[in-house]
């Protein structure tokens, strides 16, 4: 494997996906949520999977559990050097995100611990222990 | 409901033909799929004229152009009443079955050939074909950019939670590889044929954490077809039938929030559900398994959600060598997709049909009355089963 991920630029992806990442290296990691007021919903939702109005963009906490981890020992792309942990956070408000673990040094995750949004570059959106 | 309620079979595998499997980058995936098709035609004692259906499977990372419908020229059959390409990931191969078998109870078709083909190994290997996207998340492009790549690192995601869930360590996916290479050790025509011991096993390299080599299936080039009849004309061949009494299909609505486990609860558990309950029999009815198995721990989840064992007993069923060679439960007997192929949803087809036929020599099951076979894709997410038995009425 290659570089070929290292230069997707932006503008090709999907609307709400560039708009997350644009408000996340801003600060604000935002998940779906019913915009008739059900509630966050997961990321893959397009309508709201309770009553099937539209979903829209809403700011989280930024808090959240390690639901799951891996550790990719192999280099993707030049801007996660290998190796590198994903984390699959589940964020308080119930949605389930892939980000990178921003740890270094730190001590060694587990599922289930807390762990916070730590920012987004170059649409790499990081989490850290909390 | 993908359930077909009767306990005398409708249908039958008649013919089972294969390409020379090869681990170097030799044919196209359309050439190894005519040598199949053909092989299972002869292998049939038919002749092409009497097909009148073609079912198409490739590997869900390739184009259409790979296995064209085309193929049906390429191997000279003539008019057709039946004519289509699955596209289901790992579940197709089953499914074509399970369609194949719909049409002719339905008068559709008399005669249907499926086939599967697939050419991973380039001139790299074979394991960079699926370093692509599962798309867990649902952001299009998300994954890739977080580093989240490929199955194994969409199963890696799977293991670590089972072993959190469970408690469960790296020694119960050696367990499940090393029952998996016993029977491989049988089997002629297994790549990967010594012995894993666990050192061996340990020091193998990490794909993805907590994933290691031997945990990944050994992808090969090469293809499978079968020919699917209607039970009433299936044992005027030269081989016993494959009797097929029922299907299910089973495709996850799990989401990726709060209070779901679609790590372990997987589309397993609906199929063997519209499976069993469509048969009226329990698993226990199962004399072997032949489980779509690309990850050590996708045969302890299959065995989880399947309802052989309860959710974290995988690990002591198959450490208690249930699975392995003389256990209670023989499972993945031609090696599975780790130690003997990986051709996706024909590896558990191909394996059945010839316990089935008592054509297993040294790891022929003693008892063959009724065997389970699965294929699932995306990360377990769609699965489709199948019982398969030497005896028109179960």
């Amino acid at each position: 494997m290659g570089s070929r991920l290292d230069d997707t630029p932006t503008k090709d992806l999907d609307p709400v996906v560039s708009e997350i990442l644009r408000r996340a290296e801003a600060g604000e990691l935002c998940c779906l949520s019913c915009a008739a007021g059900c509630g966050a919903t997961d990321y893959a939702a397009r309508i709201c999977p309770s009553c099937g109005n539209p979903v829209e963009l809403r700011p989280v906490s930024g808090r959240g559990r390690i639901h799951s981890y891996s550790v990719f020992h192999t280099q993707y792309h030049s801007k996660l050097p290998a190796p590198y942990t994903v984390l699959l956070v589940e964020l308080d408000e119930g949605p389930r995100l892939a980000a990178v673990f921003d740890g270094e040094g730190g001590p060694p995750q587990k599922v289930g611990d807390a762990v916070v949004f730590s920012g987004a570059v170059n649409g790499i959106v990081r989490f850290s222990m909390a | 409901m993908n359930v077909v309620r009767k306990r005398s079979a409708a249908s039958a595998i008649i013919g089972l033909g294969e390409s020379t499997f090869s681990r170097k980058p030799d044919k196209t995936a359309r050439a190894h799929a005519v040598e199949a098709c053909l092989d299972a035609v002869s292998d049939a004692g038919l002749k092409m004229a009497e097909i009148d259906g073609l079912l198409l499977n490739r590997s869900p990372i390739e184009a259409s152009s790979v296995l064209p419908l085309h193929l049906k020229r390429d191997i000279g059959l003539g008019d057709l009443s039946l004519l289509a390409s699955v596209e289901a990931e790992g579940s197709s191969a089953i499914q074509m079955i399970q369609y194949a078998a719909l049409a002719i109870d339905a008068g559709m078709a008399e005669k249907v050939l499926c086939v599967f083909a697939d050419a991973p190994v380039g001139a790299t290997g074979g394991g960079d074909a699926y370093s692509i996207s599962m798309n867990l998340v649902g952001l299009d492009g998300w994954d890739e950019r977080h580093g989240l790549i490929g199955a194994t690192g969409g199963f890696a995601l799977s293991v670590q939670r089972y072993f959190h869930l469970y408690g469960a360590d790296s020694n119960a996916l050696y367990e499940a590889a090393a029952a998996d290479r016993e029977w491989a050790a049988l089997n002629p025509k297994a790549f990967l044929r010594k012995p894993l011991d666990k050192e061996e096993y340990f020091a193998s390299r990490w794909i993805v954490e907590p994933l290691r080599l031997f945990d990944c299936a050994y992808p090969v080039n090469g293809a499978v077809a079968v020919i699917v009849s209607g039970a009433e004309s299936a044992a005027d061949g030269p081989n016993s039938p494959v009797y097929v009494h029922g299907f299910g299909q089973g495709h996850s609505g799990a989401r990726n929030f709060a209070g779901a486990e679609p790590e372990i609860q997987t589309g397993a558990g609906i199929a063997g559900r519209n499976l069993f309950g469509g048969l009226g029999i329990t698993p226990g009815a199962c004399d072997f398994c032949e489980f779509y198995n690309p990850f050590s721990i996708t045969t302890i989840l299959a065995l989880e959600g399947y309802g052989f064992c309860k959710p974290g007993e995988g690990v002591d069923f198959i450490a208690g060598r249930a699975t392995r060679p003389g256990g209670a439960l023989p499972t993945n007997t031609g090696g599975g997709h780790l130690s003997s192929y990986y051709l996706q949803g024909m590896t558990p087809v191909h394996e059945a049909i010839v316990q089935i036929r008592r054509c297993g020599g040294e790891r022929q099951v003693p008892s063959n009355n009724l065997g389970l076979v699965t294929g699932f894709g995306g990360r377990m997410e769609y699965h489709s089963a199948m019982t398969v038995s030497p005896h028109r009425e179960i």
